[in-house]
Order: C-alpha cells, then structure tokens, then sequence
C-alpha cells in the first residue's frame, strides 16, 4: 500500500485492511490425503470430529426413532458456529436443519413457533410477511435458532434479553426418544431447557416472543473511547442499542447506535475531513505498539459516519465471511468498563499482535439458569477475536483470566477454559441443571469430553 | 413458500433451467472451445464432477448450505450456473476443489453450511453449481 492510498483510507476500509492485514498468513492447507469418510468441522475450522454417524433429520418421529434404536454418544448440530467444543463426537452428529421455517403464529400474541433448525437470517423476511418481527437478533444470522438458543447468544441493548430470554415454549425430545412440551408451567425444567447446551435432548421446536414488523435506523461512527465509555450508560438507557468496538493500539472505538425509525429506507454516508498521514509510519509486524497507535488514532479520526435505515432482522444482524475464533464473558455492567480499559492495556503493554477491535454491549437481566445474564442486574459482555488463520491460544490465555477477575460468566459457544468447579460457582443454579441432565441422561449419550468437563459426568 | 422451500419443488427444476438458459450455449460449446487448451488434470477432474448424482436430496441439502452465498455471489463466491468461473475452479484438480469445500477456503466456511453432507453429496453439488452434470 502506497502512501497515497494510505491517505485515503476511510474507516471502512481500514478496518478491512486490518482483518486482511491478519489474514496474510492465511491457513495452509493440509497436505494429507483426502480422507474416504467427511469429518465435521466447525465454521472456523478450529473444531473437527469424524462421527460414527451422520443423521440428516426430516422429522420429529424419525429423531426420537434414531434416538431410541442407537446406542451411544449423540450431539446435535445447527450451523456449526460454536468455537467451544460443543458438537465434536465419535458417535452420532444429528443434523437439524430440515426442521425448520414458521410452523404456526398467533398476532394477537405476537408469538411464533419456528423448526428449530431455522436459520435466523431465513426468519426475517417471512416473519415481515406475516407481521411480524424478533424483537432482537445477534452479531450473525446463520446460526439455527436451537444452536443461539442452547448457547445462551444475545444481541445489544440493556432492556433485550437474549434469544433464550423470549422462548415462551419449546419441544424437546429427551435421550430417550420421548416428546417433552415445555413452558413456563414446568417452572425448573423450562428455566433449564431454554439455555441447555444441547446436553437435555434435542430441541425441534421453540415458540418465541415477538411483536409487529418494524424499522430500524443505525447510525456508526468513530469517537474516543474514554468518551464512549463517560457516556454508554446514558446511550445505553436512551437508545434502543448502543454498543461500542474498541479498536486495539487506539485511543478510539467504533460507536453503533440503533433506534426505531419510519424514515425510508436507505443509507447515508458522511464523510469525515481527510487527515493528513503521510508523515505517518504504516505499522507492521516489527512496528512498536506506539507507532500503531498513532496511526490508528490518525485512522480512527478520519473515519466517514454512516447512517442508514432498513427494516429491523437486515439492521441487527450480519453475515460474517471472515472466519474467525472468539471469545466472550459477562460482567457486571458497573465494572464492564474497567474490564475493558484493561484488556486494552494488557493488548498494549504486551504488544499482543492483534487487529480484531474487542465488543463491549450490555445485556438486560433474565431468567434462563445458565444464561450469562442470569439474575437481576444487567450484564456487559465484552469480546476478543482472532482470526481463524492464526492460533488464538496465546491472545485468549492471556486475556482471560482479566475476565476472571472482574466476575465473568463465559458464552458456552465461545472459547472459554473453565470446567464444572469455576462455572458452578458463577451460575446460582448449575448444580440444579446438573441434576435436570442427569435425570433426562443418566446414561450420558449426550456427552461430549467438553460437556463430561463442564459437568463432572 | 419461499426460494428455499421451492427448490424442493419440481417446479424449481424449471426455474434452474431458466437461470441457467443463458449458460447452456457457452457449456454446449466449451468442449471445443477450451478442450485443447486445458490441463488432462482439468477434464479428469470435470469428469469426476460430472459422474456425480443429482438428486431431490442433494438439491435439499444444496438450497439449505451452498445456496445461501452461490445464488446471490455473496463475499465472491462464484454463481451457480457461471460455467466459465467454474471451470477456472476445477481446473485446479478434485483433491484441490474438495480440499476447499471440507477444510473452507476464503469466506466459506468448511463444509460451506452443509453439516449433513457427505464427499458424494459435495461432489454433486458442485457438479450442479458448475453444470458439469448436464
């Protein structure tokens, strides 16, 4: 890159020039032979399994069929968008994906039940059709609704619980084949089925709470991050979502601010007043964190800011096409902040090479047991990512005992290194899920290495 | 019933012809346009694709995984029916083309959505998206 192009190197594009400047050393591909069996891998290719069987399910009855004629490990799959290792098995991965689309809804009650194979990016457009609209969806849309749900996944905003918050039923066939029709009249079983890390059963349909159609206008921009932060309570309270994402080597963070809106659809870009950064030093590998972060101020000064207005499932949600592995916990939101500033400092003082910003949120209180934002008071969840291409390890082991220290809860489909002692500690009720699994699969067939560590079993 | 629903449809069999209209003259004619000029490696692995079965159930899993970036051109990948990019694709060979599907190459990622496919069920995948299996 030359310096004139340097130059012009909006926010947008520099942002992408640093998710392919991470991805030069782009993954080799393996020299081994084909093998005559497909493996399974996950969606960052960081997981991989060969199961014994593979089962591309058509309907419910077949499912409790299979689950009743095998013997063995069973693990549901959705999109394969878990980093943790929650699907990998010798045995038998059943595929979910046909059950799928809206099944029924009520408009009086703005409920809806969905196949849980569902892609999330697949709902929005019929859901539109009939009226509807999820009233929150997360960073990606591919995930089937069962996989976001059993994981806990959430989007933004303080007053949204996450997926599993606004399950109002759902069906779920136990290990054993047999139909369990769930809603809040189950009381513990509900609470501990709507976030289950596929480890109860597997699910085939969930009925959620939605309302009517709607639109959305999202507004992005660049500012520094002490000023983001002074200001992300009030933000948070006043908008419908507010998030920020700390850039790494800067004192700046990429600001998303999303309300409702009957303005006509479209986007807007402002342009910001081009700075001059020749006189800057492109940073590179050998680069000091110092004169990163000079340029990347200088970068994050000259960013554009967009707004644009679309209906609401095309504004909350994205598809992600560079792979990469992540890691997420929740805190208390009073010290969301403070765990932020040190997680920044850390990457600094440690010259940890890494261009993928962090994601700071908030997240409303709720009620699913092994929620990460189980209990009455508003959790911020905070995210680091590394490239798929690249080894996460030594980044991750660094930053997550900050996480630790400040309380976190981790996301069960990110990585995390914690097992059944530290998590029993930070879910009230995990050992009261423990039992629920233990008596729906005392034989443990849903189990998996990861799911026998997280549960002692 | 949306696009995903359709393809289950017979129907969408006559759709897939229309989509692909454009291209029928160019695959008609490729043998002998390109047929001299490309690696043996590239008509063995056109053979290999175009040996593959495509059936109801492949096309079902196909609308439900590779259908999600191979109709629009999503993150550059190329369009089912655009034979002249994907002959650029198999020329690099099976193992290299399969390799990319199993193990994910650029933006797709491995097995491209597809968690219930099998090698054969790929293979028949790409042959459709490349119209090798005409």
């Amino acid at each position: 890159m030359n310096k004139r192009a340097l130059q012009r190197l909006s926010r947008r594009s520099f942002l992408a020039s640093s998710l392919r400047a991470a991805l030069f050393g782009s993954c080799a591909a393996s020299s081994a032979a084909l093998a005559q069996q497909t493996p399974w891998r996950n969606w960052s290719g960081g997981l991989q399994c060969q199961p014994a069987g593979r089962y591309d399910i058509t309907s419910e009855n077949q499912l409790a069929d299979i689950l009743q004629s095998t013997n063995g490990p069973v693990r549901p799959v959705g999109s394969g968008h878990s980093f943790s290792p929650l699907v990998p098995t010798d045995g038998h991965l059943v595929v979910i994906d046909q059950l799928r689309g809206i099944l029924d809804y009520d408009n009086d009650t703005m409920q809806a039940t969905f196949g849980a194979g569902s892609r999330l990016g697949d709902l929005g457009a019929p859901l539109a059709e009939i009226g509807q609209g999820m009233l929150n969806l997360p960073d990606i849309d591919r995930q089937t609704v069962a996989g976001a749900t059993a994981t806990g996944t959430h989007g933004t905003g303080i007053q949204f619980k996450s997926l599993s918050g606004y399950i109002t039923a759902l069906r779920l066939i136990t290990p054993q084949g047999e139909v369990m029709d769930l809603d809040a009249s189950d009381g513990d079983l509900f609470d501990a089925a709507r976030v289950n890390v596929g480890a109860l059963g597997v699910v085939t349909q969930i009925r959620m709470q939605n309302r009517e159609a709607y639109k959305l206008k999202k507004r992005e921009w660049t500012a520094p991050t002490e000023e983001l932060l002074a200001e992300f309570d009030e933000r948070a309270a006043n908008h419908r979502h507010f998030e920020i994402f700390p850039l790494v080597y800067s004192d700046y963070s990429l600001a998303l601010q999303i309300d409702e809106s009957d303005e006509p659809i479209g986007q807007t870009i402002i342009p910001a007043e081009e700075v001059e950064l020749s006189n800057l030093r492109r940073p590179g590998l050998q680069a000091t964190p110092a004169e990163k972060l000079a340029l990347n101020n200088a970068l994050a000064e000259n960013a554009e800011m967009t707004e644009a207005v679309d209906l609401s499932y095309k504004l909350l949600s994205n598809i992600r096409t560079n792979p990469f592995n992540e890691m997420e916990y929740s805190v208390p939101a009073e010290v969301g902040a403070d765990c932020v500033r040190e997680i920044l400092r850390t990457i600094y003082d440690q010259a940890i090479e890494v261009a993928f910003p962090l994601e700071f949120r908030y997240v409303s209180p709720e009620d699913p047991w092994l929620s990460m934002a189980y209990g009455d008071e508003p959790h911020a969840t905070i995210s680091i990512h590394r490239t798929a291409s690249e080894d996460f390890r030594p980044y991750f082991d660094i930053i997550e005992p900050i996480f630790w220290k400040y309380g976190g809860r981790p996301h069960w489909g990110k990585i995390h290194s914690l097992g059944h002692d530290q998590l029993s500690e930070l879910y009230p009720h995990y050992r009261d899920f423990m039992e629920i699994r233990e008596s729906l699969d005392p034989e443990g067939r849903m189990l998996n290495d990861h799911l026998r560590k997280l549960f002692n079993a | 019933m949306n696009f995903f629903d359709s393809v289950l449809d017979p129907r969408y069999f006559r759709f897939q012809m229309k989509i692909l209209r454009p291209f029928l003259l160019i695959l008609l004619l490729l043998p002998l346009a390109v047929g001299c000029s490309t690696a043996s490696r590239d008509s063995s692995s056109a053979q290999a694709f175009s040996a593959a079965v495509v059936d109801q159930e492949v096309m079902g899993k196909w609308a439900r995984s590779c259908a999600l970036c191979h109709v629009d051109g999503v993150a550059d990948a190329p369009v089912v029916g655009d034979t002249e990019e994907w002959r650029r694709r198999l020329e690099q060979g099976e193992d290299v083309v399969m390799r990319n599907v199993l193990e994910g190459y650029n933006s797709m990622p491995p097995l491209g959505y597809c968690m219930a496919c099998e090698i054969s069920d790929f293979r028949a995948m790409i042959a459709f998206m490349a119209g090798t299996n005409q």
